[in-house]
């Protein structure tokens, strides 16, 4: 016991307990900041609501309203939360525990406390190396190495870790040049000027620089930049097969090592299946999708985003009945955070829209369900030209088309449309695909039989494939061509 | 309040009721979890051992229950390790407190990261990256910046940030290399000194091939650890070549280089002024010696462990200095502190030899102190005696001193057999550890001598005789000069030589 001696005497000699602010599990939940983050989405249960109970921790019991006050306690208590209910071998509880342990390891060597700091060197020296966490891996060697200079004089034990800190500083400059380029990547990625064909390019170069080190380094830190690399050189290119391939490689790579990330494995499997969506496999892409999502927190907002994505696919592939099945299980997610307000409601219209086109058949329990929470899709009005949600507007305003045109007013929409095209900054393909669209509203507006313009459009798409690399500029929920076959049946 | 949001997703997940701080008081009346009661268990001192340990849990010692148990506690012994009351302690100077402040943002930070709250990472690390960089925390600045630099090019993109971010990252990663290259080299000379034998020229040789290569980093890097890390590497291989010259103006360019910077530690600062120190003493320059040391005590917490070490050189300069009056005043300060207890054993034993040299002082000079020195320095000549010190094990040639003041007692109480065994100790010594090569030649002669003593069936007029040209041979050879300990000979051997005359018949 006189490890543990050591470590609760320097506790309580240097009075730890005054300094440690923690918010109690009844105060914490009654801030400001609390109510809101939680509350403010309508949900609420009987433990949230309960009250303060009497005794509890004296001086964090009152509520902060000091939100810099608020914070500092919430980043204490941050460090108190009971971990025992997560996934033990989820690398990133594996990274931070092991960087809270560093960080007491340090304070233990600042504090000239060494019983217990050899124990907990080589267990975090254990973890770092498992789980590839390579800084710590060097820093926690290090300590251990000044341990056996300074205080153990033990020569085979200094060397060993010597030898351990100039292997991981080799492992250390590979993932920071790996690092270095994937940012430079991105900060010519951000400047306005610059071309996709000198991104590329710049990718490429970047790929050459790193395979020396690809060679000799494969932690998941270099792994996961190096390939996003290779990866955004063939989107840029739209060489579909080759981000198909990339994929693969760095899912075989990273799926191997226990110590990846899934939310990274993850990355690269939405890669595959946006490489797969435009390679015109939507079978294969959705099963990769599905693998993406697998891969994801449930409930975080990119697990939405790539639930609305498969939706989306879904319904490309006339594959109603499980779109709404999926926009069912959605909806239905009352688990904080819900499916984001504006994008839940865009997609219940669009199921609703299509049921009244009678392309899909909803029960009325659902039909209510999703008429709760919907956009008011039934009014043919143009909506205003904002950037505030306009992909949003476009997609409604797309599934309102045939209406518009029986209503013979297809000029307006195409004006709306032309406007739309000006706003949006929507990609290439994308553009074009609309315009399409705007020949065939104006035809239609100069006299053109709908039908007949529905067809000649739809043979036009068929050359035009739409890009799923930049779903989020897509507004086609439904593809245009879909609404087209409408028309024409109409 | 995006950022405070953003904790809700974490918090919200959690039973919260289990949000539990050890160090807190035991509630009256309220059922506390094992490991609140086991710290203060711990804390009162009614727990000794396992045996305890378990029995105060109702569990059996051997069983794995009791084992988890421990795991468990340990882990959760660690966050309120990071939370350790720095700024009302006297024990922990500025730079240190910043260091302890970095150190808990770092595990908080990086908590955040791999959370995902990057909101709240971000506020925390411009909030603390300035600290970390003032301070020399090089580890906790580099990890902040190589995230802004990522959170200003990939979350929100921002050009001027991020080069600035990126012009951080690439100054502190150099600086994080140069600081563990230095620290490498230093442990490196240091080390073979702390157990194993190993030639002083070797390491002076090994020393230079170090700083050679630290030169490499010297112009670009100006951090406190990397600065501490290449002079101390310096200073150690001129001291192990016994050019104590050189080894004080490597010192001195150290404490200049240091003094430049505003958050260097009174007490890195230190290790160049007491190393100084012992060069001065190596080169009989005992009056700068103590001035020097006298300052680095008055920079020094009163009652903290490094006062403690500071003391205990002004206690062996002074003895060397013959400065008996100095010595004991040092000595009193030292056992009247009421820090005294709390220092380690491996220290009071260090303590307890030179008060075993003290007391020699007192009854072969006289001190006048007025005082019973026995008494204040808490001496018992027989524990002395017949103890095997661990500080003999310790380190080559410390063994010596131990045994030549244990036999000083013995020859002074006419204890002649027991006196004889110490000489063969001492004879056995020498032998198995000192030859030609490994300098000590003022310590090999003296032993010599002493050795005679037995041969002279304990004669004054017959020991004089036999050791008068070797006392002037002693008195030739500079105490620095050839390779001498520092700590070996505490009081000088010619002094010795004339005690060891006086208990003579």
């Amino acid at each position: 016991m006189e490890e543990f001696r050591e470590l609760v005497l320097l506790l309580k000699n240097y009075s730890a307990d005054q300094h440690i602010e923690v918010f109690d599990s009844i105060s914490i939940k009654q801030s400001p900041f609390w109510v809101e983050g939680v509350f403010e989405n309508g949900y609420a249960d009987a433990d949230h609501q309960m009250a303060p109970t009497p005794g509890m921790n004296g001086h964090s019991k009152a509520t902060c309203h000091d939100p810099s006050q608020s914070r500092q306690r919430l980043w204490n208590t941050l460090l108190f939360l009971d971990l025992t209910q997560e996934d033990h071998h989820d690398p990133r509880r594996v990274a931070y525990l092991c960087w809270q342990r560093l960080a007491v390891l340090k304070t233990l060597m600042a504090a000239g406390a060494f019983k217990s700091l050899r124990e907990i060197a080589e267990s975090i020296l254990q973890m770092a190396t498992a789980y590839e966490l390579t800084t710590i891996v060097i820093e926690t060697a290090a300590q251990l190495r000044q341990f056996c200079a300074l205080h153990d004089g033990n020569m085979s034990g200094f060397k060993k870790y010597c030898q351990l800190i100039d292997q991981y500083e080799n492992i250390l400059q590979a993932e920071q040049a790996a690092d270095d380029e994937y940012c430079a990547f991105l900060f010519l990625q951000n400047q306005a000027s610059c071309s996709a064909q000198s991104l590329s390019q710049h990718a490429k170069e970047a790929c050459q620089r790193l395979q020396p080190y690809a060679d000799s380094c494969t932690t998941s830190a270099f792994v996961l930049n190096f390939y996003f690399l290779k990866l955004q050189a063939a989107f840029l290119e739209a060489e579909w097969e080759k981000v198909v391939q990339i994929s693969n490689q760095a899912t075989q790579l990273l799926s191997r090592k226990s110590v990846s990330s899934p939310a990274k494995i993850g990355a690269f499997s939405l890669s595959k299946a946006l490489g797969w969506a435009n390679l015109g496999q939507l079978d294969q892409a959705l099963e990769a999708l599905n693998a993406a999502i697998a891969d994801e927190i449930e409930g975080n907002l990119n697990w939405y985003r790539l639930q609305e994505m498969k939706l989306t696919w879904l319904l490309h592939q006339s594959k109603y009945a499980a779109a709404l099945d999926l926009a069912k299980t959605l909806n239905l997610k009352n688990k904080y955070p819900e499916w984001p307000q504006e994008q839940k409601r865009l997609y219940n219209s669009v199921l609703l829209s299509l049921a009244d086109l009678g392309i899909l058949s909803i029960p009325n329990r659902v039909k209510g369900m999703l008429m709760a929470n919907c956009l008011p899709f039934r009014n043919l009005h143009l909506p205003e030209m904002s950037s505030a949600n306009l992909d949003a507007k476009a997609a409604l305003l797309l599934l309102q088309l045939p209406k518009w045109i029986q209503s013979g007013a297809s000029g307006q929409v195409a004006n709306w449309f032309q406007q739309y095209l000006e706003w949006s900054g929507a990609c290439a393909p994308q553009s074009r695909r609309l315009e399409t669209l705007v020949t065939t509203l104006q035809d239609i507006e100069a006299g053109q039989k709908p039908a007949q313009a529905a067809l000649e459009c739809i043979t036009q798409l068929k050359n035009l494939p739409l890009d799923y690399s930049s779903p989020e500029a897509a507004p086609e929920i439904i593809k245009i061509e879909q609404i087209m076959d409408t028309l024409i049946r109409l | 309040m995006t950022d405070l949001k953003e904790f809700t997703h974490v918090i919200d997940g959690y039973k919260l009721r289990q949000v539990e701080v050890l160090t807190r008081p035991l509630r009256p009346g309220v059922q506390e979890t094992r490991y609140k009661i086991m710290y203060h268990a711990l804390a009162e001192g009614q727990v000794r051992n396992e045996i305890e340990g378990a029995q105060l849990l109702g569990l059996d010692v051997k069983g794995r229950p009791f084992r988890r148990f421990l795991l468990e506690f340990r882990r959760r012994l660690f966050a309120p390790l990071l939370f350790l009351d720095t700024e009302t302690s006297p024990n922990f100077n500025t730079t240190q407190k910043a260091n302890f402040e970095c150190l808990r943002k770092l595990a908080t930070f990086q908590t955040l990261v791999y959370r995902h709250c990057p909101e709240n990472a971000c506020i925390l690390a411009k909030s603390i990256i300035e600290l970390a960089v003032q301070n020399d925390v090089t580890l906790v600045a580099l990890e902040m910046a190589t995230f802004l630099k990522r959170y200003y090019v990939e979350r929100v993109p921002d050009s001027e940030q991020y080069l600035y971010y990126q012009a951080y990252v690439e100054r502190l990663r150099l600086d994080w290399l140069a600081e563990n290259k230095a620290m490498e080299s230093y442990q490196a000379v240091i080390a073979p000194a702390v157990k194993f034998k190993s030639t002083q020229l070797q390491i002076s040789k090994r020393a230079h091939a170090l700083v050679e290569s630290l030169s490499l980093y010297k112009e670009k890097c100006n951090t406190i650890i990397f600065v501490s890390g290449y002079y101390a590497t310096r200073y150690i291989g001129e001291m192990a070549r016994f050019h104590w010259h050189d080894a004080i103006a490597v010192c001195d360019e150290a404490i200049r280089s240091l003094n430049d910077k505003l958050c260097t530690s009174p007490r890195i600062m230190a290790v160049f002024k007491v190393h100084k120190v012992i060069c001065l003493t190596m080169l009989d320059r005992y009056t700068e010696a103590l001035r020097l040391n006298s300052e680095v005590i008055q920079a020094e917490i009163e009652g903290s462990r490094n006062w403690f070490l500071y003391l205990d050189n002004q206690l062996l300069v002074s003895l060397k200095a013959t400065k008996y009056q100095f010595a004991c005043e040092t000595a009193t300060k030292i056992y009247s502190s009421r820090n005294f207890a709390t220092m380690p054993e491996s220290i009071k034993e260090s303590w307890t030899l030179l008060a075993a040299y003290l007391i020699l002082a007192d009854r072969n000079e006289s001190i006048n102190s007025g005082i019973q020195l026995e008494k204040v320095l808490n001496f018992r000549l027989n524990k002395f005696l017949n103890q095997v010190p661990n500080y003999s094990k310790d380190k080559k040639g410390l063994n010596v001193p131990i045994l030549i003041a244990q036999f000083l007692f013995l020859l002074q109480a006419k204890e002649f057999d027991r006196a004889h065994d110490k000489l063969t100790s001492l004879r056995k010594y020498r032998v198995k550890h000192f030859n030609t090569e490994d300098g000590y030649y003022r310590t090999q002669l003296f032993i010599r001598m002493l050795c005679s003593v037995a041969g002279t069936a304990f004669n004054k007029k017959l020991f004089l005789k036999k050791t008068v040209d070797m006392i002037k041979t002693v008195t030739q050879i500079p105490k620095g000069h050839p390779d001498q300990h520092f700590k070996i000979e505490i009081i000088p051997y010619e002094i010795l030589w004339q005690w060891v005359a006086n208990c003579l018949d």
